[in-house]
């Protein structure tokens, strides 16, 4: 290799070095499959949308009358007594804290996503956001009722489950969503979305309808649960502002 | 390891590599061409039943997708920012920065595919059936652009 060759191997490198690192290219990148998988899911009902306009024009007024929260027949709070497990909110029972590891800063303190009797023992599932490193991430957390409500991250027995949320795109709302499954209770869904999200309506694919409610909230997002009473995933959820027109924010 | 543990390896493994090509190519978003490049191979990645095409496959991806944007900046008459040095070492290396500095001059006078060849021939260390694997050309015309590419960066060296 002569000299200018070496001169320009040099340069190269240190033009390369020059490019800082990405800091959450993983989180960007799950997002944007995400964003291509809904858009993939949307390209034929686009194409059958066309083919059959007259009929969306007659079904979407029907189906908007169907979400309005006076018809209470077909709907179900997610915070009522017929609701199969979902607790009432943090507020109403004492706090649980989460105790951050170094790196990490507490968006949402936990809430008692599900309160469950398993072998004669009340275990708990915990549900709560943190920015670890820069990433935002939804965390969820099971344990004993008897370990307490202090979540010590810092401990080294702790045990979670964290999953990188993305900002959502300019008009979106939704960060993320996750579907929950304990050993005894199946169908609790957990949603994220920003301002000025005030709930989440949650349409199961036996034709109910859900509301998913706020059970804690940061400066950038709420954070929805519901329990939707079905293992089968939801046929359709979304984001609605504040009442009383809860205006739809974003389709899921 | 399960196919999307391969993937997610790799993307640990080139996400970086692969910005960083894009960057030298001349693109002015190498992160979102890196991006770009991951989904792209990801909707292909149960296709791909070597995994050592995965990264020709990358490279070639980065490549196209970098003229793309290189054309489009031509288009609407937009010119790539010029690197940023890390400027705290000026001083301690005024010369060898400035000896850097007609490099990379000299390296912006370059065809696009003359730069393409010096970039995977000197920053890659590809051999040169790589780097006709990643530019879709022959062998030969690997050896003829590299060879046409140093003289052409010794001269506009000599003029500078």
């Amino acid at each position: 290799m002569d000299e200018l060759e070496q001169r320009l191997r040099s340069v190269l490198t240190e033009m390369a070095e020059g490019v800082s690192p990405s800091r959450n290219a993983w989180a960007e990148h799950e997002h944007r499959l995400a964003v291509k998988s809904r858009r993939a899911k949307r390209r034929p009902v686009l194409m059958a949308a066309a083919a059959a306009a007259v009929v969306a024009l007659i079904a979407v007024p029907v189906l908007i009358t169907g979400m309005r929260p006076d018809k209470k027949p077909e709907l179900q709070q997610a915070d009522s007594p017929s609701a199969p497990s979902l607790p009432r909110t943090a507020a109403t029972q004492n706090s649980p804290v989460y105790l951050p590891q170094g790196g990490e800063t507490v968006l949402t303190q936990p809430f008692i996503l599900v309160n469950e009797r398993v072998n004669d023992v009340d275990q708990m599932t915990y549900a709560y956001t943190v920015r670890r490193q820069g990433q935002a991430m939804l965390c969820f957390s099971r344990r004993a009722a008897s370990d307490g409500q202090l979540l010590d991250g810092t401990s080294p027995d702790y045990d979670s489950q964290c999953f990188a949320m993305g900002a959502p795109l300019p008009g979106k709302v939704f960060w993320t969503h996750r579907a929950v499954t304990t050993s005894a209770t199946s169908g609790v869904y957990v949603y994220v979305a920003s301002s000025p999200t005030e709930r989440v309506m949650v349409r199961t694919t036996e034709g109910q309808f859900v509301i998913a409610s706020k059970k804690q909230a940061s400066s950038e997002f709420g954070v929805f649960a519901a329990v939707l009473g079905s293992t089968r995933p939801p046929a359709a959820y979304t984001a609605q502002g504040p009442g009383p027109a809860y205006a739809q924010l974003e389709n899921g | 390891m399960d196919a999307m543990a391969g993937f997610s390896a790799l993307f640990d493994g080139s996400f970086e590599a692969m910005k960083r090509l894009a960057y030298l190519l001349g693109a002015d978003d190498p992160e979102n061409i890196a991006q770009e490049a991951f989904v792209r191979l990801h909707d292909r990645w149960h296709t791909l039943y070597d995994d050592s095409k995965a990264l020709p496959y990358l490279r070639a991806m980065v490549v196209n997708l970098s003229r793309s944007r290189l054309r489009h900046l031509r288009v609407v008459r937009r010119t790539p920012p010029d690197v940023l040095l890390d400027e705290v070492s000026a001083e301690t290396h005024a010369m060898a920065r400035q000896e850097h500095k007609r490099i990379r001059e000299a390296l912006g006078k370059l065809s696009r595919r003359q730069r393409e060849v010096l970039v995977l021939r000197y920053w890659m260390d590809l051999d040169q059936a790589a780097i006709a694997d990643a530019l879709g050309v022959a062998v030969g015309t690997v050896k003829a652009t590299t060879s046409h590419a140093m003289n052409n960066l010794r001269r506009h060296l000599e003029e500078g």
